[in-house]
């Protein structure tokens, strides 16, 4: 993956690091430590139980029949559950079956998991023959109905103890985790780490067990707890049937003789009911361990719940003025970005990814916005397209498109401006198409949200648009697997200009192709914004290529504008020091350089310093840049820099503070 | 310079040949990833290879080839003269700890479940580096300052609290411990900001220079490769397109695809524009191993803007134009020279 | 390339093949791998419950040679497949002159009615639900009302159909508890008879779907939280597409592919649990007909049944996958399996 794909929720949530840091722990997960609580109290009670209770008054003959609770009418303190129709006491009978019923759970679950783990890490990390032979055995061996054939082989096998049930059970008990195994097997193994591991020695035994296992821990520890209760439910159902072990007393047994003795008829509800409440507690126990588990394993499912709840409000904000950037009169800006602040609320503090972003994009130009790897460009974009991503939100700011602020629009509203004045060729296309439709309903989708023409225009001018961005007429019926990514990504142009917009974003449209189709797919795009006068911001890091496209580039740096300018004038003449920085370290082919070697971004962007956002990496830092930020002023002609180098009163500015 | 000058090779490819898929059930013909590939690396003195090419073209076999990841369909890999696949315990050791890489995403290089220090430890326990825990103590801070790091400052870490940078060099650093004689490195830069980019290069240009580490520098990137490369191989599914000199290929190549492929490189330099009177191939044509007419002939055939109907034969051999500058085009067999 | 080709197809054809084999075959081979033979088994068991039987052994041997119990385990195995692929299996024995086949084709229509309508309802259901709470744009008193409809999820469909039957058929009295349709109606397509076959088949299907259809819901919702986060996702948002239409277009339909792949892979599951929902509900399918020819020791009835159920999961997970390429165009593509 590039950098520029690089999703947030790998760098700052917490499913990395696990043990680090024991209060931000994902195992701390309410539903599984709960499900983990039941389940130890149930344990308990099977366990400690024999030390308080006679369980000999479990078998035939003990007490008299059919004695209900002690709270009810007729009860007997010394049977306080009760008995049933041959005089077992009740309490007795449920404290010796409790644990076998989780005994053979346990037993078959890990006895599947042992053998799933072999067979699936040879079938994952062997590969070839192997691989095909496990894998088409285990999934057709998932879809047999387990119980069928239990009940078949316990109607011949008298299964005299647990052992030998959980043995039998373990029969349907691996092809799950073998699956899973194999598939988690597939993914670490092209883990750099894992290649790593190799290349340092490890043997195979070491990498599955100490660089994989750890990885697949929670995914694992779901599946059993899933294959847990799958066996217990398995055993229980045969119990049920009455082809368990009939002389041990089981959980299911009891539900058994309940109901072939007609307890539900005959109003014995204390027979047949606490077996039935015990096992649903136990599966309720390990049905919150396995979603828990669930949601460690998937951190995004963990954020999607957290982000509904998160609506905080924002601290207060500094209020940034509005700086006129020069970009002229009112009239010829296609868009506007006034103070714009954008916030992602992560567990870990507010991460400010843009912080009082202002430009106006000109009618007819491509703006560039340039700047390292998570600067917040692709932030600014979404803000500009009101789709920033829980748990980011605006916190402040006006995104302008003649008279009005998308900012302030929601609904219907929004929807209407939405690709009619403002479309996007998105940073993966890859992934941008949707993969089951054919790209004529995609580009379809875009024009009759908007307009209501009839099939015949509309084919016509979805052929027309492909036809633009030089695509052949059969694309239009084609599948986005079908098409190269260069098509892919010319698609998605011919796609943002259907409807004639009047902005377009273009949010690193070439960084994930090869060079010869990067430059096809850049000729395009500038064609179609020659030929349609849009305007448009185009971000990128790629310094070569905005120079070849832009006409005025827009440099930040931790979230900050630090520098605007006509493209010409920053290569040649650029003033912000990260600018320097940048262009002086462009590789070329056009000459040989010495590298310009120095650190990368230094602060972290959830406390951002006082004053200066670049003084940790600046050459030319003075007092002022520790105290106050510099404002996006114009240096030069249409040249504007966020720098106080430029400012000549600076350090009378400074003393008239300290006065 | 020529072989017998300097000895033995450290590394040779022989004709390899990678070949993936096909078999079982599969309709389709295999996709040979690498074609015959050859070439000879010599230990001193030591290089930065780099082996260019789009995505598809073979690097990443390639690299996965040297590292003995995968074991060639046909063709023979050397390493110290011995083949690499028929090492014994002690050659293979060797050879393990000699051939060394670093890797394009410094984000997955650690396994985000220990702490740095774990990294080093593997390779500890299994090479024969130190005698005791002092030693490697030593070691390890030595080699971490090469890369600029200091032990107590990231070992008891975990990866996630380090920035790209530092974990870059730490991996640079793990394979330097280890004293190669080659570090494959696989896109070592290309998933990086420029900051970062000019450290890992300035790095591996420090490693060859003062420690006589040679590399397979393996990218899509031309320009950092004229920045630090010494020797260049071209590839082109699966084909070298051209061999030689960096410097001499990129300013003045001779392989049609190879000129393609420069040309279209953005110049950062906003004065001077791209051509756009160069004539670019339609895409349909750019990904189709195998179509009709490149089955047998030269691959490039398609796209080819001076193909012949020579190139429909058989695919062009390379062809010395220079030195050891090679290209696989037939416009360069004698006689042909324009 | 779209829709089905040959080499998915044979594909999925041999793991048909190959399901339907490993499930008779183990219905075939662990009893006679089981210490004892099953003949002596179900002696035993006879006499454990009548106390004593005469002639014990002659009795075992006549059941031996009757069931040809006495020919060598691999001609067995043979036969046995003969009569796998002629669905016989002989007469029943505990109602003599019934075949056992028809006794099981009686059974049929019952189980595949009740668990058509469950399955698709517990699916269909489920997959709102779960859809509905994947979603970001869902109202949010919904959002707050869904996870309540998960509360019997945990709990296994028999438990479930008890509970059923002691409040709603004993102590309420508003429904039948057992049986398929009441003695004192005629069989056959007579509103009265219709009506009283609904009214039995309405607990059994309640407590199936309400148990199963959160593990649909479930993993739904997993899925749709990953379909939000994907690319086309949010430019389906910035077309300005309505929120229905990136809801079912953009979201469902591309969730709903994997779910439906559980689908699948989770019929064995459900059909395993409608057996038990069958025994509770004495509903005369193939579930409880194979309990009661289980508890009658009627060899030939049970083998007939099993095999059935077997042949006939293994039936619809095929259709499914005959299915799937036509909904998800990449699938050929990929060549993966489930
Ligand atoms: N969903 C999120 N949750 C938390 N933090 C986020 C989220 N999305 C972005 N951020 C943070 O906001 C900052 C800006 O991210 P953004 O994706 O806008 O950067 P970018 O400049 O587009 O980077 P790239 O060049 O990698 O595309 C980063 O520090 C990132 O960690
Ligand atoms: S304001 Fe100061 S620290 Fe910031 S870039 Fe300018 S000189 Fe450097
Ligand atoms: S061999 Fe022919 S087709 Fe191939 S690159 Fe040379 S001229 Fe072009
Ligand atoms: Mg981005």
């Amino acid at each position: 993956m590039a950098v520029g794909q690089r999703t947030v929720d790998e760098e700052t949530t917490p499913a990395r690091g696990w043990g680090l840091n024991t209060w931000d722990s994902p195992w701390l997960n309410f539903k599984f430590l709960l499900g983990v609580a039941i389940v130890l109290l149930i344990l308990l009670f099977g366990l400690v139980g024999p030390l308080f209770w006679d369980t000999d008054l479990a078998y035939t003959g003990a007490g008299p029949l059919n004695k209900p609770p002690v709270w009810a009418e007729g009860g007997l303190p010394e049977h306080p559950l009760g008995t049933e129709s041959n005089g077992r006491d009740m309490l007795a009978q449920l404290i010796l079956a409790t644990p076998s019923s989780l005994k053979v759970g346990f037993l078959a679950a890990i006895i599947g998991m042992g053998v799933g783990m072999v067979l699936g890490s040879i079938a994952g990390y062997v590969g070839g023959w192997w691989d095909h032979v496990i894998r088409t055995i285990s999934d057709s061996a998932i879809t047999i109905p387990a119980l069928v054939v239990l009940v078949v082989i316990a109607s011949y096998v008298q299964m005299t103890d647990t052992t030998a049930m959980a043995l039998i059970l373990a029969l349907f008990a691996w092809p799950g985790p073998t699956r899973l195994v194999r598939s988690q097997v597939l993914t670490l193994r092209e883990r750099s780490y894992v290649r790593m591991a190799h290349l340092s020695g490890a043997s195979a035994l070491e990498i599955m067990f100490v660089e994989m296992l750890p990885n697949m821990l929670p995914w694992l520890a779901a599946s059993l707890t899933g294959g847990i209760s799958a066996a217990i439910l398995g055993a229980t159902g045969l119990e049920v049937l009455g082809l368990g072990p009939t002389r041990v007393p089981s959980l299911g047994l009891i539900i058994n003789q309940a109901t072939t003795n007609a307890a539900l008829v005959r109003g014995l509800v204390w027979w047949w009911l606490p077996p039935i409440i015990i096992l649903m507690v136990i599966f309720v126990g390990f049905f919150l361990m396995t979603i828990g588990l669930d949601e460690i394993a998937n951190p995004r499912i963990r954020q999607f719940s957290s982000s509904r709840r998160e609506r905080t409000a924002a601290g207060e904000l500094p209020a940034v003025g509005l700086v006129d950037d020069g970009a002229g009169g009112e009239e010829d800006a296609a868009l506007k970005v006034n103070d714009l602040h954008v916030h992602y609320f992560t567990p870990r503090g507010e991460v400010i990814a843009a912080n009082g972003v202002n430009f106006k994009l000109r009618k007819g130009e491509i703006l560039g916005l340039v700047g390292e790897s998570g600067c917040g460009k692709t932030t600014v974009a979404m803000a500009i397209l009101q789709v920033v991503q829980p748990p980011g939100r605006i916190v402040q700011g006006e995104v302008r498109i003649e008279d009005r602020d998308l900012v302030s629009l929601s609904g219907k509203a929004l929807r209407q401006v939405r690709w009619r004045d403002l479309a996007l060729v998105p940073q993966g296309a890859m992934n941008s198409l949707n993969p089951v439709t054919p790209i004529r309903e995609q580009i379809a989708d875009a024009i009759l949200a908007h307009e209501s023409i009839g099939r015949v225009e509309l084919e016509q001018r979805i052929l027309g648009l492909l036809n633009d961005v030089g695509l052949p007429e059969r694309v239009i019926s084609m599948f986005p697997h079908e098409l190269s990514g260069g098509m892919k990504q010319r698609v998605c142009i011919a796609m943002s200009i259907a409807l004639n917009p009047q902005v377009i974003i273009a949010d690193e449209p070439t960084s994930a192709l090869d060079v010869v189709v990067q430059r096809v797919v850049a000729q395009t795009l500038l064609e179609v914004k020659e030929r349609l006068g849009v305007s448009m911001v185009m971000i990128g890091h790629d310094m070569g290529l905005q120079a070849q496209l832009v006409d005025r580039i827009a440099v930040m740096y931790a979230g900050n504008l630090v520098e605007v300018a006509p493209v010409e004038s920053a290569f040649a003449e650029p003033l912000h020091p990260y600018t320097q920085l940048l262009i002086e370290s462009i590789p070329s082919i056009k000459e040989r350089k010495p590298l310009n070697v120095t650190e990368g971004l230094t602060h972290d962007l959830r406390d951002p310093p006082p004053g200066c956002i670049f003084q940790f990496r600046c050459k030319h830092v003075e007092q002022i840049c520790r105290e106050r930020r510099p404002a996006l002023v114009e240096r030069d002609k249409d040249h504007l820099a966020a720098c106080w180098l430029y400012e000549p009163d600076r350090h009378s500015l400074i003393e008239l503070e300290e006065a | 310079m020529t072989e017998t000058a300097r000895g033995e090779p450290l590394l040779q490819i022989r004709d390899a040949t990678m070949e993936f898929g096909g078999g079982f059930l599969s309709s389709q013909p295999p996709l040979v990833a690498l074609d015959s590939f050859s070439l000879d690396l010599h230990e001193s003195p030591a290089q930065i290879t780099t082996i260019a090419g789009e995505s598809g073209s073979g690097k990443t076999t390639l690299a996965n080839l040297v590292l003995g990841f995968i074991a060639p369909t046909r063709g023979q890999i050397l390493y110290k003269g011995a083949d690499v696949s028929q090492l014994d315990r002690k050659q293979r050791l060797t050879y393990r700890q000699e051939v060394q890489a670093i890797f394009q995403d410094p984000y997955e290089v650690f396994n985000p479940f220990f702490r740095i220090q774990h990294t080093f430890n593997l390779v500890m326990r299994h090479f024969p580096l130190a005698r005791d825990k002092a030693e490697r103590r030593e070691l390890i801070e030595e080699a971490l300052n090469v890369v600029g790091l200091r032990g107590d400052e990231i070992l008891e870490k975990y990866p996630h609290q380090l920035s790209g940078g530092q974990r870059q060099r730490i991996m640079v650093a793990r394979a330097y411990l280890l004293r190669p004689r080659l570090i494959v490195a696989d896109e070592p830069v290309s998933a990086v900001d420029a900051s970062l980019r000019a450290m890992i290069l300035d790095i591996m240009l420090r490693l060859r220079d003062e420690h006589g580490i040679s590399f397979l520098y393996i990218t899509h990137d031309l320009s950092t490769a004229y920045q630090i490369g010494d020797n260049m191989i071209v590839l082109f599914q699966g084909i070298t397109a051209e061999t030689g000199d960096t410097g001499r290929i990129i300013e003045n190549p001779q392989h049609p695809y190879v000129q393609e492929l420069i040309n279209s490189i953005p110049v950062p330099d906003p004065k001077i524009k791209w051509d756009t009177n160069i004539r670019l191939p339609a895409e349909e044509t750019m990904r189709t191993q195998g179509a009709e007419g490149t089955a047998s002939g030269c691959r490039f055939y398609q796209r080819c803007p001076h193909r012949m109907d020579i190139c429909l034969e058989k695919q062009p051999p390379l062809i010395p134009v220079e030195g050891d500058h090679a290209v696989a085009c037939y416009l360069y067999e004698d006689g042909n020279e324009e | 390339m779209r829709g089905l080709t040959k080499e998915y197809v044979l594909q999925r054809f041999l793991m048909y093949l190959l399901t339907i084999w490993m499930g008779t075959t183990l219905i075939f081979v662990i009893p006679r791998l089981a210490p004892g033979d099953p003949v002596s088994e179900m002696v035993g068991r006879l006499s454990l419950d009548a106390g004593y039987i005469e002639n014990a052994d002659k009795l075992i041997a006549s059941w031996k040679a009757r069931f040809g119990l006495d020919a060598p385990i691999h001609i067995q195995y043979l036969r046995y497949w003969g009569n796998v692929f002629r669905l016989n299996f002989g007469y029943s024995l505990s109602h003599f002159p019934t075949e056992a086949w028809s006794m099981v084709s009686k059974a049929l229509p019952w189980s595949l009615g009740l668990l058509t309508v469950a399955t698709v309802l517990s699916f269909s259901i489920g997959v709102t639900i779960g859809s509905l709470m994947g979603w970001r744009r869902t109202p949010r008193l919904l959002q707050m009302f869904l996870p309540s409809t998960l509360t019997f999820t945990a709990i296994p469909y028999f438990m479930f159909g008890i509970m059923l039957i002691y409040l709603v058929a004993f102590e309420l009295d508003w429904l039948p508890a057992t049986g398929a349709y009441s003695r004192r109606v005629d069989p056959g397509w007579n509103l009265p008879f219709i009506k009283n076959v609904l009214s039995h088949a309405i607990l059994p299907v309640v407590s199936i779907v309400l148990t199963s259809m959160g593990g649909w819901a479930l993993g739904m919702r997993g899925l749709m939280i990953s379909v939000n986060n994907e690319d086309y996702f949010l430019l389906a948002q910035v077309k300005g597409l309505s929120p229905a239409r990136i809801f079912f277009r953009y979201g469902v339909r591309n969730a709903i592919l994997p779910a439906l792949t559980a689908l699948a892979l989770g019929l064995g599951g459900l059909i395993s649990g409608s057996i038990l929902v069958e025994f509770i509900f004495a509903y005369p399918g193939t579930g409880y007909t194979l309990y009661q020819s289980i508890i009658s020791q009627d060899y030939t009835v049970t083998q007939a049944i099993a095999n059935l159920i077997i042949m006939v999961t293994a039936t619809s997970v095929f259709l499914l996958d005959l299915l799937y390429p036509f909904i998800d165009p990449r699938i050929t593509y990929k060549r993966n399996m489930r």
